[in-house]
C-alpha cells in the first residue's frame, strides 16, 4: 500500500494539467478536467495530487477539494480495477435494473458500493446514464453496455473477473 | 414501420420507406449514412454548408433573424425561442461565449447522447454558427462526465475540423475566428441547470447562481453568454442550409420543426424517434414503437422527462399533440421530450419513490428546502413502499412537497415533488393500499408480502 | 431623486435606493425579515430561504435578501403565503437539527432558536431518523465545529473565500451530505478565525475560549475599542455578571473594521483577569520592591519630587508616556509634567517626521480606512499589516477585490505580498532613495496629476529633477511611476516604525512629495497614511507629548545621547528599557523612577515606585486610531481591587503637589481639548459615542502652498545616512515582523510569561 503522502503526479499528468491550464481563459476552469487526469493516474482522487493541481492552477488547495467532493465521478477512496455501475433511475428500474443489481451483489459477494477482495471489481449503482432507450444499461468504468439481460450481465462480470484491460472500450 | 429504434453500437436500421415525406432522418441522419462521424462523410452529405452560408451570405444579425424566423425553440425543457435568446446578447466588444449544454441527465432523456456520439460535426457546426451570430470566438461543449466516449468523439471531430480550417483562425478564409473546447463534467445532474453549468465550467461546485444577472449579460467569466442544449444547436446548421421556411414547415403553429422524442420504459421498441413537433403520443407509442411491451395495457406516461407530471392513459391524452402547448393543456409539460411509459403492472408507489430518490441524490445542497425536503420525502416514501406507511402520510407528502416547490433556489427543488403530486392525483388508491395493506396493489409486489425495511 | 424607487411593504409606502434588496428596504423601514445566509459583507447567496416574502404579481415567494426592489412593487412579509413559506423553511432547518439547545453555547442568542419560536410550527411532524454527523470537532486552535447543528448558510466558507481569501473553511460533499471542513482535515488556523464563530447564525461554530463560559442572559455588554493595535476596531466587551470579561465581540463600524476582528484582538482579553496583574503599589525598600499602601507610595513620590526640585530644579524631572493610554490620560500627564512640575522633558517612543509638528503630521496624512475602498492604487511602504494591523489586511484585500492595484515597497508585506501588482524589493535603508527615484521617473513621464499644478511642478522639479536612477530597479521604478501617474485615486501607507531607521528619518518628506506628484493631496480619504502599531500612538502625538523648548527627548532621557542631568523620571504605561541596553546607566542613576503599569516590566523592575493601574476595560476615555478617528471606551467593570486608573493617579499626584486640576473627568478634558486644539475641532465627548469621529483635516480645501521644509538640501541617495537620527540599540530589531508592543506583552502574559504590557 502506498503512503498517501507519497502520491505524486507523474510528469505526464503534470504536463496534461499544465496544458489544460493554458487551454481556458481562466486557469481555474481546468479543475474538473485536471481531476479527471488525477483519477486516470491513480484510479481515484487522493489528497496530495489535489494540492498539486491547486498549485499548478494557482488556486487554494481547499478550492480543489470543494470541487472534487461535489462531483460524483471522482472517487475519494481507492476502487476496484473495474467499476461496474448499474443505472437505477426510472427507465432502467422499469426494465429490471434492481434485479441486475441484486444479481451482481450475489455473484460478486459484495454489497452495492463494495469491491471484491481481489480489488478487481467494484459494484455500484448510478443515477440516470441517459441511455433510457437501451434500458437497463450499465457502465464498466466509463464505457456503456446497453440492453443488458441477466445472462449478459453474468457474462460481463465473468469477463471482468479475469480482464486486464476494459474489454468494452469503444474508441 | 417507418422509424426503427436506435441501438447504439449496432448496425443502423434501414432508412424509412420513401413516400411518407413526414418522416425523414435529419438530425439522426447517421442512422442512414454510415461513417457520418467522419468529417469527409459529413461534408459529402452537405455538412458545413450551413456554416459556409452563414459566413458568406449573412451578417451575424441576419443569422439571428433567420433562426428567429424558423421558430426554433430550445430543446432543453423551457422551450425558449433560440433566436430571441441570442438577440439578448449585448452588441459590445470583448469576450462573449457560447456554451452547449450537453449535460444530459434528466431521467428519460437521451437524445444528446446519440447525436454526440454519432454526428459530432453537426453539433460543432451549430456552435460555430451560433458563435458567429452573437460575435463570440469561443464555444464550449459542457458534456456530462459519464459520456467519456462522446467527449472522445467530439474532441476527435474538433481536431478534424481544425485541420480542415473549420475551427480556429480565419475560418473558411472569412476572417472569422472561433475555437471550440470540449469540457467534461464529472457527475452532477444540477450542472444541466445553466447557471450551475457556468459555475462548473469555471471550476467550481455546481451551485446554481443568482439571476439576475442573466447569462446573456454576465454569464461565463461574467461575460455575455449563450447557453443552448445540444439538440437545439444541432438544428441550426439545417436551418441555415435549407432556410427558415423549410424548417417552419414542420411542426405545429407554435412549436416548429422536428424533435427527438426519447421513448423509454414499458414499450416494445424504445429509443429516439425523430418526428415533427406535435406528433401524438398514440402515433409515437402505438404506431411507431409497437405499443406497450408484453402485450400489456398502458397505465400512465410521463411526457417530458422525470420532472414533468404523470399523464393518465386516456384517449384524450394519447391523442394530444406532443408540443409545448398541447401537453401543457393536459396539465403536464413537454420538457425534454423524454416520454416514459408505464404498463398496468407497475406499482406507482415504487416508481414514485425511484423518481424522487433521484432528486434527493442530485440535490446540490445549496438551499434548505431542496436539501432537507427531498430527503424527507424519500424517507416517507421509503416507509410507504416497505409497508410502514402511516395514516396522514399522504397529506404530509403533499404538504412537504408544497414547502419545497416554489420555495427552493432553482428548478430542481420544484421538480422533486412533481411525481408525488401527479401520481397522488391519478392513483391515490394505490398509495392508500400501501398504507393499509403494507404491499402493492398491482404488479409483482401485490402477491407477496413486502419485506419490511428492504434495502434499496 | 432618480435613484430611488417607491414600493410598498406590508402596506407601508416607502422609498428605497435603486438596486437595494427587499430585505434592505424593509430593514431601513423598520420591518424585520429574518435571515441566515445573508451577510451584508458578502455576495448575496439566497440559499437558506428563511427570508421568503410574498411579492404581488410574482408566481412564487421571493427571497428578500436577493430580490431587488422595483418601482411599484408590493411586498408582504407576513401574509399567509409568506408565513407558510417561512414556516416550511423553518421546519426543514429543524428536522435534522439536534435538540441540544440546553447544552449549546449559542443557546439564548441563536437565530435558529429565536426564529423557530417566532415562525416555527408548534409540534414537529418529522418522525424519521435524524441525520447524524460529527460533533465537537476541534477545527484548529480556536474553533470547534458541530456538524449536526450546521444549517449550511455558507457564511463561514464565504468569509474564508471572499474576504480572507486564504486556505480556510470549505464545503465538502454535496446535497444532504454537504458539510463544513478544511482541506484534507488540516487544522483551521487563521488570524481571523474568530469571525466565523461570531457570524455563524447557529451553534455550529463556537470559540474554544468561550465554550461553556457563560449564558447570553448573564452578559453585560459594553461598547469599547480594541486596545491591541492602531486600527481601533470597535468591540463589545461581554462581561459575565459584572465580574468577568468572557469575550470581545465585534461592534461593527464600517468606517473602521467592517464588522470583523482579528484573533489577537478578539481573544486578547485574558490580560484583564491575569493573575500577574499588579494589585498593590510597590515601593523599593532595602533594594527590593515591597507592597505598600497607596498613601505611603504617594507620600514617597511627592517627598522625593520636592526634594529633587529644590536641589536640581524642575528640569531634572522628566516624563515618558506610553502609547496605550487614553487621550485624556495623556493630557493629564502632560499637564503634570509641563505645568505642575514645570519640566519640558516629556516624550514618548515614536517615529521621525522631519520636524513636523503634530498638526502638520495630521495635515499631511489624509488617507482613511474607508478611503481604501475607493482607491484605485494602494502603495505600501514598509507596511506589514498581517502582523501589525491585521484588520487592515482584510480592508486592503477588499479594495484589491474591487479592482485596486497594489505596489509593495519593502522587504515584507505578509499575506498581501501575493496580491501585489508590483513588488519593489527595496531594503529599508533605501526607502527614501526609492521614493525619490519614483518621483524623478514621474517627472520624466510628466503625465501625473500633480504636475498640472505649476507650483508643485516647479517644486518637484527643483528637488527631484536631477535624480539619477540607473540601477537594477529602474524597470520596477518606472512601472511604479507609471501606475502612480495613471491612478485616479491612490492611498500610500507607510509604517511609523520604518521612520526609526536612520536612513528613513526624512522619509515622510519624500512621501509627501510623492503624494503631491500623484495629485492625491486633495483626494478625500486618499493620499498619505501613517500606520502606527500601538492603539493610541496617534493620540499621544496629537496631544503633543513631545519635548518642549529645551526639553529632553526620549533618547536623551534614556541616556542614549550621553549623560543627562535627569534625576527623576515618571513613566506612564511604557517600558523604555525594551529600547535600550539592559545595563542602562541613565535609568539606574535616577533618584526617582516611578512606573505606572498593569504588569511588572523590565523598567518597573528598576523603579523606586510601581503604581498598579486599571485596564482599558475598567476606565473610560478616548483612543485615536491611525487614521485620526477618535473613539470612546467605556467602563465594563470596576478597576481591579488595589489598582487605580492612570488619570486618578495623576490627579492625586498633582493635588499633593499643591495643584488641584479643575479639568478632571474624561468628558471635561475632551471637551476642553475640542475647544483649544484644531485637531479636535467640532468634536465633543458625547458625539464620539458610537462610531467615533474622524480628526478634521487642517487645511484649506483645494489650496496648498508647498511648505519650505519639503525642499531637500541634498538629494536622497543610498550613500547618505542621516546624522541626527535616533535609532535605538534594542529598538524593535526586526521592525516589520514585530507585532505592536502591547501584544507582545499581553500575549505573553496570557501564556504566563513576563514582558511589557499595558
Amino acid at each position: 500500500m502506498v503512503e498517501e503522502s507519497n502520491l505524486k503526479l507523474t510528469g505526464e499528468s503534470r504536463q496534461k494539467i499544465v496544458a489544460l491550464k493554458q487551454l481556458y481563459p481562466s486557469p481555474r476552469s481546468a479543475v474538473l478536467p485536471a481531476l479527471h487526469v488525477v483519477q486516470e493516474q491513480f484510479g481515484y482522487v487522493p489528497v496530495p495530487p489535489m494540492a498539486e493541481v491547486a498549485d499548478i492552477l494557482e488556486i487554494l488547495h481547499g478550492e480543489v477539494e470543494q470541487v472534487a467532493t461535489f462531483y460524483r465521478m471522482y472517487h475519494q477512496q481507492p476502487v476496484g480495477k473495474f467499476v461496474v455501475k448499474v443505472c437505477d433511475s426510472i427507465s432502467c428500474y422499469l426494465r429490471g435494473s434492481d434485479e441486475l443489481l441484486a444479481q451482481g451483489q450475489q455473484k460478486l459477494g459484495v454489497k452495492c458500493g463494495g469491491t471484491t477482495p481481489d480489488g478487481q471489481i467494484t459494484l455500484d449503482k448510478i443515477e440516470c446514464l441517459a441511455a433510457c432507450g437501451n434500458a437497463p444499461c450499465i457502465q464498466v468504468n466509463d464505457e456503456f453496455i446497453y440492453d443488458v439481460t441477466p445472462a449478459q450481465f453474468d457474462a460481463v462480470l465473468d469477463e471482468l473477473k479475469r480482464a486486464k484491460k476494459n474489454p468494452y472500450f469503444v474508441p | 414501420m417507418s422509424v426503427i429504434n436506435y441501438k447504439s453500437n449496432q448496425i443502423f436500421p434501414p432508412p424509412p420507406p420513401s413516400g411518407d415525406p413526414t418522416y425523414q432522418y435529419i438530425l439522426l441522419k447517421h442512422r442512414v449514412v454510415p461513417g457520418l462521424r467522419k468529417l469527409a462523410v459529413y461534408q459529402k452529405e452537405g455538412g458545413y454548408e450551413g456554416l459556409k452560408k452563414a459566413l458568406n451570405d449573412y451578417q451575424p444579425g441576419q443569422v439571428i433573424d433567420l433562426v428567429k424566423q424558423s421558430g426554433l425553440r430550445g430543446r432543453g425543457g423551457a422551450g425558449f425561442p433560440a433566436g430571441t435568446k441570442w438577440s439578448f446578447i449585448p452588441k459590445v466588444g470583448g469576450a462573449k461565449y457560447v456554451c452547449c449544454n450537453a449535460d444530459e441527465s434528466e431521467p428519460g432523456t437521451f437524445s444528446n447522447h446519440e447525436l454526440i456520439e454519432n454526428n459530432p460535426h453537426q453539433l460543432i457546426e451549430g456552435i460555430l454558427i451560433t458563435c458567429y451570430a452573437i460575435g463570440s470566438e469561443l464555444g464550449f461543449i459542457y458534456i456530462r462526465g459519464e459520456f467519456a466516449r462522446g467527449a472522445r468523439v467530439l474532441e476527435e471531430a474538433v481536431k478534424e475540423a481544425r485541420a480542415a480550417g473549420l475551427v480556429g483562425k480565419n475560418i473558411l478564409g472569412t476572417g472569422f475566428n472561433c475555437e471550440v473546447i470540449v469540457h467534461r463534467g464529472a457527475g452532477a445532474y444540477i450542472c444541466g441547470e445553466e447557471s450551475a453549468l457556468l459555475e462548473s465550467l469555471e471550476g467550481k461546485r455546481g451551485f446554481p447562481r443568482l439571476r439576475p444577472p442573466f447569462p446573456a449579460i454576465a454569464g461565463l467569466y461574467a461575460r455575455p453568454t449563450v447557453i443552448n442544449n445540444s439538440e437545439t444547436l444541432c438544428n441550426v446548421p439545417h436551418i441555415l442550409r435549407h432556410g427558415p421556411e423549410w424548417y417552419a414547415n414542420y411542426g405545429t403553429e407554435k412549436t416548429k420543426g422536428f424533435r427527438l422524442y426519447c421513448l423509454s420504459g414499458h414499450v416494445e421498441r424504445p429509443g429516439n424517434y425523430e418526428l415533427p413537433c406535435g406528433t401524438t403520443f398514440r402515433k409515437l407509442i402505438y404506431d411507431l414503437a409497437g405499443g406497450v411491451w408484453k402485450g400489456r395495457k398502458l397505465k400512465a406516461l410521463i411526457p417530458g422527462g422525470s420532472s414533468t407530471p404523470f399523464l393518465a392513459a386516456t384517449d384524450e391524452v394519447l391523442d394530444t399533440p406532443m408540443d409545448f402547448e398541447g401537453i401543457a393543456a393536459r396539465g403536464s409539460m413537454q420538457g425534454s421530450a423524454g416520454v416514459i411509459v408505464f404498463d398496468d403492472q407497475t406499482c406507482i408507489v415504487g416508481a414514485v419513490l425511484r423518481l424522487v430518490e433521484f432528486y434527493k441524490d442530485e440535490s446540490c445542497g445549496k438551499c434548505t428546502p431542496c436539501r432537507e425536503g427531498t430527503q424527507w420525502l424519500v424517507q416517507i416514501l421509503h416507509r410507504l413502499e416497505h409497508g410502514e406507511g402511516r395514516p396522514g402520510d399522504l397529506e404530509l407528502l403533499l404538504n412537504v412537497g408544497s414547502n419545497i416547490a416554489g420555495k427552493s433556489f432553482c428548478l430542481l427543488g420544484d421538480s422533486a415533488p412533481v411525481p408525488i403530486e401527479s401520481a397522488l392525483k391519478l392513483f391515490r388508491e394505490e398509495f392508500e393500499y400501501h398504507i393499509h395493506q403494507g404491499r402493492c396493489m398491482v404488479g409483482p409486489g401485490a402477491n407477496r408480502p413486502v419485506t419490511i425495511g428492504a434495502a434499496h | 431623486m432618480a435613484d430611488l424607487v417607491t414600493l410598498t411593504i406590508d402596506g407601508q409606502r416607502l422609498q428605497a435606493p435603486k438596486g437595494a434588496t427587499i430585505w434592505q428596504a424593509a430593514k431601513d423601514a423598520g420591518i424585520f425579515v429574518p435571515i441566515y445566509c445573508y451577510h451584508p459583507k458578502m455576495s448575496p447567496l439566497g440559499a437558506c430561504r428563511i427570508c421568503l416574502v410574498e411579492v404581488e404579481k410574482m408566481p412564487k415567494p421571493m427571497a428578500a435578501c436577493t430580490t431587488t426592489v422595483s418601482e411599484g412593487m408590493v411586498v408582504y412579509t407576513s401574509s399567509e403565503a409568506a408565513e407558510k413559506a417561512r414556516a416550511g423553511v423553518m421546519e426543514f432547518l429543524l428536522i435534522n437539527h439536534p435538540l441540544d439547545c440546553p447544552i449549546c453555547d449559542k443557546g439564548g442568542e441563536c437565530d435558529l432558536q429565536n426564529y423557530a419560536v417566532e415562525y416555527g410550527r408548534e409540534a414537529g411532524r418529522f418522525q424519521e431518523e435524524k441525520r447524524h454527523l460529527g460533533k465537537a470537532i476541534e477545527l484548529g486552535s480556536t474553533i470547534v465545529l458541530d456538524r449536526e447543528r450546521c444549517i449550511m448558510c455558507q457564511r463561514c466558507t464565504r468569509f474564508c473565500s471572499e474576504i480572507v481569501q486564504e486556505e480556510g473553511l470549505i464545503i465538502r460533499e454535496r446535497g444532504r451530505l454537504a458539510q463544513i471542513g478544511t482541506f484534507s482535515d488540516l487544522p483551521y488556523e487563521s488570524q481571523f478565525s474568530g469571525n466565523v464563530a461570531e457570524m455563524c447564525p447557529v451553534g455550529a461554530l463556537t470559540s474554544r475560549t468561550y465554550r461553556f463560559k457563560a449564558r447570553p442572559w448573564e452578559l453585560k455588554h459594553t461598547s469599547s475599542v480594541c486596545p491591541h493595535c492602531a486600527v481601533g476596531c470597535n468591540i463589545e466587551i461581554d462581561n459575565r455578571l459584572g465580574r468577568q470579561v468572557v469575550r470581545f465581540m465585534s461592534r461593527e463600524n464600517e468606517a473602521v473594521d467592517d464588522g470583523f476582528l482579528c484573533d489577537r484582538g478578539r481573544y486578547g482579553h485574558g490580560f484583564i483577569h491575569s493573575e500577574q496583574r499588579l494589585s498593590t503599589p510597590l515601593l523599593r525598600k532595602n533594594g527590593r520592591l515591597e507592597p505598600v499602601g497607596w498613601d505611603e507610595a504617594f507620600s514617597f513620590i511627592i517627598a522625593r519630587l520636592q526634594q529633587i526640585c529644590q536641589q536640581f530644579g524642575s528640569k531634572a524631572i522628566g516624563g515618558i508616556a506610553g502609547t496605550h493610554n487614553t487621550n485624556e490620560e495623556f493630557y493629564l500627564f502632560k499637564r503634570l509634567i509641563n505645568d505642575v512640575l514645570g519640566s519640558p522633558n516629556l516624550d514618548h517612543y515614536h517615529g521621525h517626521f522631519s520636524s513636523l509638528n503634530p498638526e502638520q503630521v495630521a495635515t499631511f496624512h489624509t488617507a482613511t480606512i474607508e478611503g481604501l475602498d475607493s482607491a484605485k492604487l494602494i502603495v505600501l511602504v514598509g507596511v506589514n499589516p498581517s502582523v501589525r494591523q491585521p484588520i487592515m489586511e482584510l480592508r486592503i484585500k477588499k479594495a484589491l477585490k474591487a479592482g485596486a492595484k497594489l505596489i509593495v515597497i519593502g522587504p515584507n508585506a505578509g499575506a498581501l505580498e501575493r496580491f501585489a501588482t508590483l513588488h519593489l524589493h527595496v531594503p529599508m535603508e533605501q526607502f527614501s532613495p526609492a521614493i525619490g527615484a519614483i518621483i524623478a521617473a514621474m517627472i520624466w513621464r510628466g503625465t501625473a496629476k500633480g504636475f498640472e499644478d505649476p507650483s508643485i511642478n516647479q517644486h518637484l522639479q527643483s528637488v527631484y529633477g536631477n535624480f539619477q536612477t540607473g540601477d537594477a530597479l529602474s524597470h520596477e521604478i518606472n512601472r511604479a511611476a507609471s501606475l502612480l501617474s495613471k491612478a485616479e485615486t491612490c492611498s500610500i501607507l507607510y509604517d511609523e516604525v520604518v521612520t526609526q531607521k536612520a536612513a528613513n528619518a526624512d522619509l515622510v518628506r519624500d512621501l509627501i512629495n510623492l503624494v503631491l506628484a500623484a495629485g492625491q493631496f486633495w483626494s478625500e480619504g486618499h493620499g498619505l497614511g501613517l500606520l502606527t502599531a500601538d492603539n493610541n500612538a496617534t493620540g499621544v502625538r496629537d496631544l503633543d507629548l513631545l519635548p518642549g523648548q529645551g526639553g529632553l527627548s526620549y533618547a536623551q532621557m534614556l541616556g542614549l545621547k550621553g549623560a543627562t542631568h535627569l534625576k527623576a523620571l515618571l513613566v506612564m504605561g511604557a517600558n523604555p528599557l525594551q529600547h535600550v541596553q539592559k545595563q542602562n546607566k541613565a535609568l539606574a542613576n535616577l533618584e526617582l523612577l516611578v512606573v505606572q503599569d498593569m504588569f511588572m516590566s523590565a523598567t518597573a523592575e528598576l523603579a523606586h515606585v510601581v503604581l498598579p493601574v486599571a485596564s482599558f476595560a475598567e476606565k473610560e476615555g478616548t483612543f485615536t486610531n491611525w487614521e485620526g478617528r477618535v473613539q470612546k471606551v467605556n467602563v465594563s467593570l470596576p478597576p481591579l481591587q488595589g489598582t487605580a486608573p492612570d488619570a486618578a493617579i495623576i490627579l492625586e499626584l498633582a493635588s499633593r503637589l499643591g495643584e488641584v486640576l479643575d479639568i478632571r473627568t474624561p468628558s471635561q478634558i475632551f471637551d476642553h481639548l475640542a475647544r483649544i486644539s484644531p485637531l479636535y475641532k467640532d468634536m465633543s465627548y458625547t458625539t464620539l459615542a458610537g462610531k467615533g469621529q474622524l480628526r478634521p483635516l487642517i487645511r484649506e480645501a483645494d489650496e496648498i502652498e508647498v511648505p519650505d521644509w519639503l525642499q531637500r538640501a541634498t538629494l536622497p541617495t543610498p550613500e547618505i545616512l542621516r546624522q541626527e537620527s535616533e535609532e535605538y540599540p534594542n529598538g524593535l530589531t526586526d521592525l516589520l515582523d514585530a507585532a505592536p508592543s502591547v501584544d507582545v506583552g499581553r500575549v505573553r502574559r496570557a501564556e504566563g510569561d513576563g514582558g511589557t504590557a499595558r
